[in-house]
């Protein structure tokens, strides 16, 4: 998966229109960014990586490049 | 921990919930996010409406209102009762347990056995367990299993996390000795209380009695508010868990009672939510029909309870007539985890009822 096709996928699971995130926005900063979210990605992980993320690994992202990084490392 | 217990059945549940409806579009603007963040997750997880009790109405209350509801249609007779266990994560007083109040609610005999076991959301199976063993050991041919909880009304609404979900309810299940030997019970429990973090409420008890500071409220990472004193949940970790655990201790059961996976007719869960659920079923590889996900949307998850409103209110008149395998399975803190697989049916009684509030436990038409 290409980092665009990542971050199509983030927008996806925040319901977000295509090109809003940024490898740099700030987590913080995204209104979308919420416990369902968080959760929705927990399952993109598993479904589509096959990876498992820690609550505190979701509680110490600060950065959408954060999120990258962790669908980043084993694929 | 497996055990199988033979010549013992289930003779019929009754849940009663309050008859109070919270409804969760009246409860966004209390929560520390925006309506629409919260709508979304309302759709995904199944919050619609949850019954919570008024401050009067205690988990005796409930417990005692739907004995003497089984008294008055004839289901059961207060002078039959041999032992009943009265399982819990709350109580009435500290001293003395809720068995005894429920006791002296109904003037129970005085030479049958009341006992209390605290437990959390696997309370229905534990509890099942604990009264078969019961009939096994001798002494006693029946068993009153209440599964019984409040203090929703207690909950902390700024806590989106915990809120939308939380539900009071009791249920009564009558467990007895039965010479059909296709009557028993197959058990499988596993704990783990290294991560017992994820699933707690850390103030209230002897490690950290309550106090001015434990009840300050703190908005946590999540974006949530809470203090000490309220039960928390790391949501990922329990899902985690869920997802990771429970469908292998389905393996496990069948293989262990010595039934197809495929000939289970219903998965009898714990509540926690929808979305939760309908994921499990998914990884169990059985239909989102035969496990059921409509408990929490309409009366919130009641711990140890949701599984008598969960047959009550989806199998109900049903397990009159029919007779069907069933697997119970429940999961949550601890983290613990347990299941069980029985015949479940021509049941004499499987009611839903409402309780009218203010504490009343006298059933009337």
């Amino acid at each position: 998966m290409t980092t665009q096709e990542k971050l199509a996928a983030l927008e996806d699971i925040m319901e977000l229109d295509e090109g809003t995130l940024k490898p740099e926005t700030s987590l913080d900063d995204i209104e979308e960014w919420d416990s369902l979210s968080a959760l929705s990605f927990v399952v993109l992980l598993g479904d589509e990586f096959g990876r498992k993320i820690t609550g505190q690994q979701i509680r110490d992202s600060k950065t959408v490049q954060d999120l990258l990084d962790v669908m980043e490392a084993e694929n | 921990m497996k055990a199988t217990i033979h010549g013992v059945k289930i003779r019929g549940v009754c849940a009663t919930v309050p008859a109070h409806v919270s409804y969760f579009e009246d409860e966004l603007k209390h929560f520390p996010f925006p309506e629409k963040s919260s709508r979304r997750l309302g759709k995904v997880m199944g919050f619609r409406e949850h019954r919570i009790a008024d401050p009067k109405t205690t988990l005796c209350d409930l417990a005692s209102y739907t004995l003497n509801y089984l008294f008055h249609r004839g289901y059961l007779r207060k002078e039959d009762m041999q032992a009943m266990i009265v399982v819990s994560r709350e109580r009435d007083y500290p001293v003395p347990g809720n068995s005894k109040v429920i006791h002296g609610q109904l003037g129970l005999p005085r030479d049958m056995h009341c006992v209390d076991m605290y437990e959390n959301c696997i309370g229905f199976i534990s509890g099942l367990y604990t009264a078969c063993s019961m009939i096994a050991g001798g002494g006693v041919d029946s068993v009153v299993l209440a599964t019984t909880i409040t203090g929703a009304c207690y909950a902390n609404i700024k806590d989106r996390n915990t809120y939308p979900i939380c539900g009071d309810a009791a249920g009564v299940t009558l467990i007895t000795r039965s010479d059909d030997p296709e009557d028993k019970i197959s058990f499988v429990f596993h704990h783990d209380g290294s991560r017992l973090e994820v699933l707690m409420t850390p103030a209230g008890g002897m490690r950290m009695p309550r106090s001015s500071e434990t009840a300050k409220m703190f908005k946590d990472k999540m974006g949530n508010f809470r203090s000490l004193n309220n039960k928390y949940m790391d949501g990922t970790a329990v899902f985690q868990f869920v997802m990771e655990e429970v469908p292998p201790l389905i393996e496990e059961i069948c293989a262990y009672a010595g039934v197809k996976k495929e000939d289970i007719r219903y998965h009898l869960t714990h509540q926690p939510n929808r979305f939760m659920l309908e994921k499990l079923a998914d990884l169990m590889g059985v239909s989102r029909d035969i496990l059921f996900n409509n408990i929490v949307e309409k009366f919130g998850n009641s711990s140890c309870a949701t599984i008598p409103v969960n047959i009550a209110f989806n199998l109900g008149k049903r397990l009159l007539a029919e007779k069907m395998l069933v697997c119970f399975s429940a999961f949550g803190a601890g983290l613990s985890l347990g299941a069980a697989v029985c015949p479940l049916g021509n049941l004499e009684f499987c009611d839903l009822i409402e309780h009218p509030g203010n504490g009343v436990i006298e059933y009337t038409d």
